[in-house]
């Protein structure tokens, strides 16, 4: 699946997506576990990160199925 | 009950009418443009550069919008968010809402602008000087010239 990248966590990692294999049914916790494996240099920045799956919001007790994409929404600032 | 969201890279029409099919029954029509400023804290800027989860931000200012049209009654609401190069004094957001009368138009809308603030997935990624801006403008009118 997709994993997306925006602001300045975009610019942290120096790309907008990668690919990242997740087992079904895998937890948010896993996820986390398994994206800071891959790029330790995120977790300082992702206390206020929110997951979108498929680009919906996902809260704590979401699971991974059938995703296609996930994005990590750092705190927004339009308007 | 109708509402009309966009995400767009162009520049906001100045003018937003309120659609004919409305008119017979609204009493309010209130419109709201986020404008970018040229101060930025003591700094002078001449741009605000946005980015946006575009396949996602359009659903949540129509859901945002749906849930408020459930708890006020609104005739109309129309949300256009800019994102890229937003130059100074050009609106980077609009919301006209429409109903019978003020308060809830009022409502609405204020409550759209503070539910869009925490979450719709737009950034305001960077500030651009005057040179910064001028200097991303130039491929663009290079073709221009080089026509002359």
């Amino acid at each position: 699946m997709k994993i997306l990248f925006f602001a300045h966590l975009k610019r942290l990692i120096g790309k907008s997506e990668i690919e990242m294999e997740m087992r079904d049914q895998a937890t948010v916790a896993e996820f986390w576990d398994a994206l800071y494996a891959r790029h330790p240099e995120l977790r300082p920045h992702c206390g206020q990160v929110r997951l979108a799956i498929n680009a919906e919001f996902a809260g704590p007790a979401s699971r991974f199925h059938n995703v296609d994409e996930v994005a990590l929404i750092p705190p927004v600032s339009g308007g | 009950m109708n509402i009309a969201i966009e995400l767009t890279r162009a520049p906001i029409a100045p003018q937003l009418p309120l659609p004919a099919e409305f008119c017979a029954a609204a009493g309010a029509w209130v419109e709201f443009r986020g404008v970018v400023r040229r101060l930025e804290g003591e700094s002078e800027i001449a741009a605000l550069d946005y980015e946006a989860y575009e396949k996602m931000a359009p659903a949540v200012m129509r859901q945002i919008a749906l849930e408020l049209s459930q708890a006020w009654p609104i005739l109309y609401f129309h949300a256009i968010h800019r994102f890229g190069l937003v130059p100074v004094g050009e609106p980077a957001v609009y919301v006209g809402v429409a109903a019978k009368h003020r308060g809830p138009a009022l409502e609405v809308l204020t409550h759209f602008m503070d539910r869009l603030k925490q979450d719709v997935p737009i950034w305001k990624v960077r500030s651009l000087s005057r040179a910064e801006f001028e200097a991303r403008e130039i491929p663009m009118r290079l073709p221009l010239a080089a026509s002359l």
